[in-house]
């Protein structure tokens, strides 16, 4: 299997963004026209990895107007070039740059933030790097690969004083509508939350494929994964477990436990305020004592990876309520933001921390990566939130990270 | 001797079972058959921690093989991630002279608490390809080995910039004296310069905190606007009395990001000395600047900067107010709130106490509502903060002597009022002179009335004021019955109706008319048969229509269709038949259809009717009677486009029930102990490995008309599974798509060959897998395997073609 050299991305990019320059004509919308911000007050943006979710999440910062998109960047042809024509047709302009390699997105000083939605293995890379180079971000859930990577891009953030959320759209309306009222006290004491996001990722056995050409820049696909050859479903985007996207393979993916859980036990945790810490135990089914992956929080509560979306209290099962009072104080997004995309844009602007928060969402992706980690070792595993570390247990230790293909770093 | 014994039977035999995995695991490659790099992981996983030892030996042996694939080695490299020992380091030392498994070895090394893994990829440096280099170095830098800095420091002069940014960042995270000592007097160009200033970032890190100031100051003096933010990061940690000044600095500087960055940082660190510094400078700043830092102190939590960002509420500059309105309502508290409320029209105020959070908030703004000036900012924050406990302040105001003042109050009782005052309420209303304030008043008993749980509570409250109360009052009283919809209501109204008072029997009669549930309907129906009044038999009628379809009702559909049909039977006119057959559409029953149909050969109503005949087909397509599929039928070819469209829809619907296989022979459950589902799912039992030896039995419970519920087919539980099969009986050799949904995995055999296999872990919907498939002419014999790993268990399997269903198909278990 032929290998690219990093030499060879830096030619190709050289010649996608050359491509991308072009005549620059100066709309009514670049002045400032129409309630838009002029484009010198804009927030200017960057979207790397521009599929399904990507392209979803751009088209909701296109939406508001004090948004431009200078570059779009993926390592795969088609989604590149489809989505820079959306750009340049909702900006009216021929402005917005193509990239395969997002190094060149790091190497703009004229972009203040980027919107993250690669596959899992590459946030870490991207978002870190990113925000060394000063640019805020938006980033996909599962924030993280491995909980080292999550605790990683909390540092960064802060020592480099970013912004950052994480995208769900559904953390608060997800866990049954229940973590809203929950969190302004509906229920009394809670004592467990069941939330079942799915199961874990797998090792992949794929064998190797041809790379048609013009398609995708393999090894710049891969990253920091291990090298392995091209098959078409490593990189696919087809959704769940079924062995033919990158959510079934455990070097790209956390599988459905990171994906959904970063919705369901994001909501579940939150609605508990237990959406800062982490648990103390994990406890894998075994037929027993737990029927379902249970993870046991300093508190005393617990959370059930087990059937339904539901908050056992002190009176019993929680039901959900049509109206309650939020108190006030209470509030999720900033500045009268309606969605995390409106509340990053607020925070870039105010310098706030938004709702999702990057220390929010590495605490909820590192439930997650928990449970994935006890279903691999299947036994009991102790786990210190303070310190995010195991408790004696250099075996499952080895799992909070994995080390990274030369040259990525974080 | 026992454990011994237990030993061998836990532990040998499986690896005995497993002999031939290592050597397929030397020759494996990407996709071989033998799977042997999957059985290996399943072998380790199984095998208790105590004995990985053993596995370990085989594993070493693999990757030091001469023979052994490429891939094989990775593979191997792989599993000693997980148990790999000091014994296996020679061996992974060696791989780390090999450019394309270098990586791999450096799977277990990295993560391996062992100081001999540091030498091995230390020495490595040294000799390895260039191309492992860069990984090696990031992986000394994981571990944090000082003794590497001195080769490090080399390769950061390396000709290959990604080995030189490397080396520079695996530096910075070591962070020990002789790694700082030489960042600290480095000096590079392009982007091996941002590699060095991230270095020092991460060294300062990893520093002392004296040694940190000197990278800090390294740092701030030559890096770009990121870097010296993260340089004001650290410094404010290590040293925050400059951090301060520093800060104002970029407050003052031109370099808008940093100034952005800092005043973020400033509100971060909510240190109680650099807060005061920046409020100490405010006079000094210029306007913009003055809003940033007090909106960045507004963050800091220290309450003892109130007084002077109190000041600011005065400043000619809007910003500089709302700035100042935000932070104090992030810090203030009652005394804070009722004084922002004396500047309710400077943008931003409303929301500010709005959201503030101290507990004393609400009782500031009700001691509020004596301050004439205040009173009526007060009661709008009072409604948006939702203060229900400002309910007895605000109805001792009814009683003002100001109507300006009675006026607010109610207009707060409206919103934050509950059926515990209604009495309340009911008594300040009916003191009222004016025929227009009894109205206002009675207009929010109204409101509260009908969001009361206690309805006969609430009617008796009203009922005591009806007796003397006027004939316009009376009306209102009748209105606000008809939202309480009680028995004792319904008398009130009757009384009313046979008064002799013409006036009142208008007035019943419209209340009726607006009944809030279908306890009216009677007396309506009455009036529109009996009635001698023309305008009051359309009333009646139009109230009794309403109530057939109010949600609010409760009634079934069934319900509904007889008082549509009674109500059809009365109406003369087009406009009341048209609502009649609006409201049928929701109703549900074939009956509804029964009486729409008519009214398509009607030009008149044709329009209304069709529109509601397709939304009826389209909720009665779960019967498939002929009545509907003929009505559909009849629809699609309707001029009106929603109407063919919803009928198609229905058919194409219809069509695509038919093609699901709901005729199944059941075996199972199948489960083992300490197998979990995916070792279920890979396990042959006596229906895929011995079909004779398999009890199969008819399927009868949980069969859906999409959705097989597995659970009340064969019983509950976590890691099963179970198998379906049936013939297919085809009426030519076609190509056609299997499409399928499963809780959990799902394996599928069409003519004893497997078609389709995919293990998950999800919820079941229709159509969540698909896949072509050729059936021969006649029989084709059809299993299916259904696993669960936990919770539900379901499975959904439908048979098509590019058409829709497949035609011509039988299913014959």
């Amino acid at each position: 299997m032929k290998r690219i050299t990093r030499r060879r991305f830096v030619q190709t990019t050289a010649l996608t963004s050359a491509a991308a320059v072009a005549p620059n004509i100066i709309t009514s919308n670049a002045l400032g026209a129409n309630g838009v911000p002029a484009a010198s007050e804009r927030i200017t943006l960057a979207g790397i990895g521009m599929g399904g979710q990507g392209n979803g999440d751009l088209g909701g910062f296109m939406s508001d107007k004090r948004i431009q998109v200078l570059a779009v960047c993926d390592v795969k042809h088609g989604d590149l070039e489809r989505t820079r024509n959306r750009v340049n047709g909702h900006h009216r302009n021929q402005d917005c740059a193509a990239y395969l390699d997002y190094r060149e997105i790091c190497a703009r000083e004229d972009i203040d933030a980027i919107l993250c939605a690669t596959p899992d293995h590459w946030h870490a890379q991207i978002t870190i790097d990113c925000m060394k180079t000063g640019k805020d971000v938006y980033c996909e859930k599962p924030l993280s690969l491995t909980i080292g990577e999550g605790r990683k891009m909390v540092q960064a953030a802060r020592q480099y004083g970013r912004v950052f959320s994480c995208g769900s759209q559904r953390v608060i309306g997800d866990f049954g509508k229940l973590a809203v009222a929950a969190r302004s006290g509906e229920y009394g004491k809670i004592l467990e939350a069941h939330a079942n996001p799915g199961g874990p990722p797998r090792q992949c056995y794929l064998p190797g494929q041809e790379i048609p050409p013009n398609t995708i820049e393999w090894d710049l696909w891969l990253g920091p994964a291990p090298w392995v050859p091209y098959h078409p479903y490593r990189a696919g985007r087809s959704y769940g477990l079924g062995g033919k996207g990158f959510r079934t393979w455990y070097d790209y993916s956390g599988g459905m436990m990171t994906d959904w859980g970063g919705h369901k036990f994001g909501g579940a945790l939150h609605g508990m305020g237990l959406d800062h810490t982490g648990p103390t135990s994990i406890h894998p089914p075994d037929g027993k004592e737990y029927k379902h992956l249970t993870m046991k929080f300093k508190n005393g509560m617990k959370l059930v990876v087990g059937a339904g979306q539901r908050y056992i209290c002190e009176g019993g099962e929680a039901k959900p309520l049509r109206e309650f009072k939020v108190p006030p104080g209470l509030r999720w997004y900033e500045d009268g933001a309606r969605s995390p995309i409106q509340d990053l844009i607020n925070c870039i602007q105010t310098r706030k921390r938004p709702f999702r928060d990057v220390e929010y969402a590495h605490r909820v992706a590192t439930v997650c990566h928990l449970g994935n980690i006890a279903y691999k070792l299947n036994r009991t595993l102790y786990w210190d939130p303070d310190n995010e570390v195991f408790v004696n247990d250099p075996e499952a230790s080895r799992l909070i990270d994995r080390p990274r293909r030369g040259p990525w770093q974080i | 001797m026992r454990h011994i014994i237990t030993s061998l039977i836990v532990f040998v035999l499986p690896i005995m079972a497993f002999a031939d995995v290592w050597d397929d695991l030397a020759k494996y490659e990407y996709g071989d058959a033998s799977n042997a790099a999957e059985l290996a992981d399943q072998l380790i996983q199984k095998t208790p921690v105590a004995e990985h030892g053993a596995l370990e030996d085989r594993l070493i042996a693999v990757i030091s093989s001469a023979d052994a694939s490429t891939t094989g080695k990775a593979f191997a490299c792989r599993l000693l991630q997980q148990v790999g020992t000091n014994k296996a380091i020679p061996a992974l030392a060696a791989l780390l002279q090999h450019a394309e498994l270098a990586h791999y070895a450096r799977l277990p090394l990295e993560r391996m608490e062992n100081a001999r893994a540091d030498a091995a990829m230390r020495d490595a440096l040294k000799t390895a390809p260039d191309d492992a280099k860069a990984g090696l170095a990031g992986s000394l830098g994981v571990r944090r080995d000082g003794a590497s800095v001195e080769a490090l420091r080399a390769l950061s002069k390396h000709q290959r910039q990604d080995i030189a940014i490397a080396s520079l960042h695996a530096l910075g995270k070591i962070g020990n004296a002789a790694a700082i000592k030489f960042l600290k007097s480095a000096s590079f160009e392009g982007l091996v310069k941002t590699a060095h200033m991230e270095a020092l970032v991460s060294a300062g890190h990893a520093a002392s905190r004296v040694d940190a100031v000197g990278v800090y100051d390294k740092l701030f003096s030559e890096g770009n606007t990121a870097h010296r933010t993260a340089a004001l990061k650290g410094l404010i940690t290590v040293d925050p009395d400059r951090a301060g000044t520093l800060i104002l600095e970029a407050v003052r500087g031109d370099d808008a990001g940093m100034r952005q960055s800092a005043l973020g940082l400033a509100a971060d660190a909510k240190q109680g000395a650099m807060t005061h510094q920046l409020v100490a400078a405010l006079p000094s700043l210029g306007i913009a600047q003055q809003a940033d830092v007090i909106a960045s102190v507004g963050r800091s939590g220290d309450r003892s900067v109130i007084p002077k960002l109190t000041g600011f509420l005065n400043s000619d500059d809007a910003g500089v107010r709302a700035a100042s309105a935000g932070a104090l309502g992030r810090l203030g508290n009652g005394a804070t709130a009722k004084l922002l409320l004396g500047m309710s029209d400077t943008p931003g105020v409303v929301e500010v106490i709005t959201t503030m959070a101290a507990a004393d908030v609400d009782s500031a703004l009700v001691d509020a509502l004596r301050d004439n000036d205040l009173r009526s900012s007060a009661i709008k924050m009072l409604i948006a903060r939702g203060s229900k406990n400002a309910a007895p302040r605000l109805l001792q105001l009814t009683g003002d002597g100001s109507a300006d003042v009675r006026k607010e109050a109610w207009r707060g009782l409206a919103s934050l009022g509950g059926e515990n005052d209604m009495a309340g309420m009911m008594k300040s209303a009916m003191s009222y002179k004016s025929d227009n304030e009894i109205g206002t008043a009675l207009a929010t008993v109204k409101r509260i009335a009908a969001q009361a749980g206690d309805k006969n509570k609430t009617f008796d409250v009203i009922a005591g004021y009806y007796g003397d109360a006027s004939s316009s009052v009376k009306g209102r009283l009748l209105d606000i019955a008809a939202v309480v919809g009680n028995d004792r209501a319904l008398d009130l109204q009757r009384k009313a109706l046979a008064s002799g008072d013409e006036e009142l029997y208008g007035k019943a009669l419209r209340a009726l008319a607006n009944w809030s549930n279908a306890s009216a309907a009677d007396d309506l129906g009455k009036i529109a048969q009996n009635s001698k009044n023309d305008t009051d038999k359309i009333l009646a009628l139009r109230g009794y229509i309403r109530l057939a379809g109010l949600s609010e009702s409760r009634l079934s559909g069934g319900e509904r269709t007889a008082m549509f049909k009674q109500a059809i039977g009365m109406a003369e006119r087009p406009e009341e038949k048209r609502l009649i057959i609006g409201g049928l559409r929701n109703a549900g029953t074939p009956e509804a259809l029964e009486i729409i149909k008519p009214f398509l050969k009607d030009e008149a109503l044709k329009t209304d009717a069709e529109l509601s005949a397709a939304d009826l087909v389209w909720n009665l397509r779960a019967t498939k009677s002929e009545a509907v599929v003929a009505l559909a039928n009849q629809l699609a070819s309707s001029e009106n486009a929603t109407v063919s469209k919803k009928a198609r829809d229905t058919l194409a619907d219809l069509s695509k029930a038919d093609a699901y296989v709901r005729a199944w022979m059941v075996s199972g459950p199948y489960r083992e102990e300490g197998k979990d589902g995916n070792a279920v799912f890979k396990t042959a039992y006596p229906p895929e490995k011995d079909p004779g030896s398999a009890k199969w039995s008819n399927l009868v419970k949980g069969v859906g008309k999409e959705v097989i519920n597995l659970e009340a087919a064969v019983g509950g539980g976590d890691h099963y599974g179970a198998y379906l099969k049936t013939n297919i009986h085809s009426p030519s050799a076609q190509e056609v798509r299997f499409e399928m949904g499963s809780d959990d995995g799902i394996k599928v055999w069409l003519n004893d060959k497997v078609v389709h296999s995919n293990m998950t872990s999800r919820g079941c919907t229709p159509g969540q897998d698909v896949v072509k498939v050729q059936l021969n002419k006649g029989a084709n014999k059809l299993m299916v395997k259904v696993v669960d790993l936990s919770s539900h268990y379901s499975v959904s399997f439908r048979i098509m073609n590019d058409q829709g269903a497949v035609p011509g198909l039988k299913f014959v278990p």
